[in-house]
């Protein structure tokens, strides 16, 4: 189950180190917006080494390589794709072009099968584009949300009830539901506000996203808390399972349970939620 | 093969867990000068880490300052690498 998405600043090796221990579900290490143009050769070499040297155990990898419009990517993805076990994650990915750019330039880095993308979008061209950036490849693995550039980009103020960017987390969802791949939430930046970050989660839990991406190791564990099943769900869809399993036992088409009918969407909605459970 | 430095360069932060890297070209050999916080139980280990980054880019002579704050073998091969392509040569 992947819920929580922590950044690591490429450029901090005692970072590097500790990230494996933080509890993420994901770590994505940033050549991007934390490391100064100065050290972006610094960076994505000490990341390389990295990967290479100690792999992650616990958390999957990922890895954020600057954007495409920059001179950064390809040398980003020369020094990382070939040790990448995991995942590349492409910024301010507007078109299906950005992403199949950056597999088209994989593919002459790697050996075996490449690296997954996940396409972070944070402008209103992405969110716009997104259904076509879902479904334009089929490395494309996620779609995350950047609220912070995308409300830079629109012109407006970012506020913690986040009304800004409802639209983009709705058309984010639709658009990733139609690739059946997940979508992943903006971080939530005032890292001493842990209340606000509990009800951001739930919201975005809410309306279907499958995590959401930190900022801070001290987010993670209510990020991984807010996007767990409670006790109560997991133990609903076991009932309804197994009324189910009753039910065709004894040769009846339908269902009930607790007075309401159980039909195919709430035993999909059972199983895959327990099936998550595994992961 | 020995691949000439065409500048100075450093690369690498003077803070924990990192290794600070100067090098320079010219000189007989590889001289390395290292301060470290673990120097009684890995200098040994650190130059030989350094030397043994820099041959594998080609590098038979040059200077090396390095201040190391507790880096790890990842960090300190990477630094050179940084290094070593700063200063014109082939990382």
């Amino acid at each position: 189950m992947l819920r929580s998405l922590l950044f690591i600043p490429g450029n901090a090796p005692g970072m590097l180190l500790k990230s494996d221990f933080l509890q993420a579900d994901q770590i994505i290490f940033d050549l991007e917006d934390s490391v100064s143009q100065a050290e972006k050769d610094a960076a994505r070499t000490l990341v390389k080494s990295f990967l290479r040297e100690m792999p992650l155990k616990k958390a999957r990898a990922s890895v954020r390589i600057n954007d495409i419009s920059t001179p950064h990517w390809k040398k980003d993805l020369e020094a990382v794709a070939p040790v990448l076990d995991g995942v590349i994650v492409l910024p301010k990915s507007e078109r299906p072009e950005d992403i199949l750019a950056v597999e088209e330039h994989m593919r002459g880095l790697c050996e075996g099968p490449i690296p997954k993308i996940a396409a972070l979008i944070e402008t209103a061209a992405g969110v716009e584009r997104s259904f076509e950036i879902a479904n334009c490849s089929k490395n494309l693995c996620a779609l995350l949300l950047g609220g912070e550039d995308l409300s830079l980009n629109l012109g407006c103020r970012r506020t913690k009830e986040s009304g800004e960017i409802s639209y983009a987390r709705y058309r984010l969802l639709n658009s990733a539901a139609s690739a059946q791949i997940p979508a992943y939430d903006t971080p939530f930046t005032d890292t001493d506000d842990g209340e606000g970050l509990q009800r951001d989660c739930r919201c975005a839990r809410a309306i279907g996203f499958s995590g959401k991406l930190a900022i801070h190791p001290s987010q993670v564990f209510a990020i991984n808390r807010e996007f767990s099943p409670t006790p109560e769900e997991i133990d609903y869809a076991r009932e309804v399972l197994e009324a189910i399993r009753v039910s065709e036992a004894q040769g009846r088409g339908v269902a009930s349970l607790r007075g309401k009918m159980i039909d195919a969407p709430i035993v999909k909605r059972a199983q895959r939620l327990l099936s998550g459970l595994d992961g | 093969m020995d691949m000439p430095l065409l500048r100075p360069s450093q690369a690498g932060i003077k803070k924990n867990d990192d290794i600070y890297i100067e090098l320079a070209p010219g000189g007989q050999g590889l001289r390395i000068e290292l301060t470290s916080t673990v120097e009684p139980l890995y200098g040994r280990r650190i130059r030989e880490l350094i030397a043994q980054t820099l041959r594998g880019l080609g590098l038979e002579n040059a200077a090396v300052y390095a201040e190391d704050y507790g880096a790890m073998d990842f960090a300190i091969r990477a630094r050179v690498e940084t290094a070593v392509e700063r200063a014109g040569g082939e990382a």
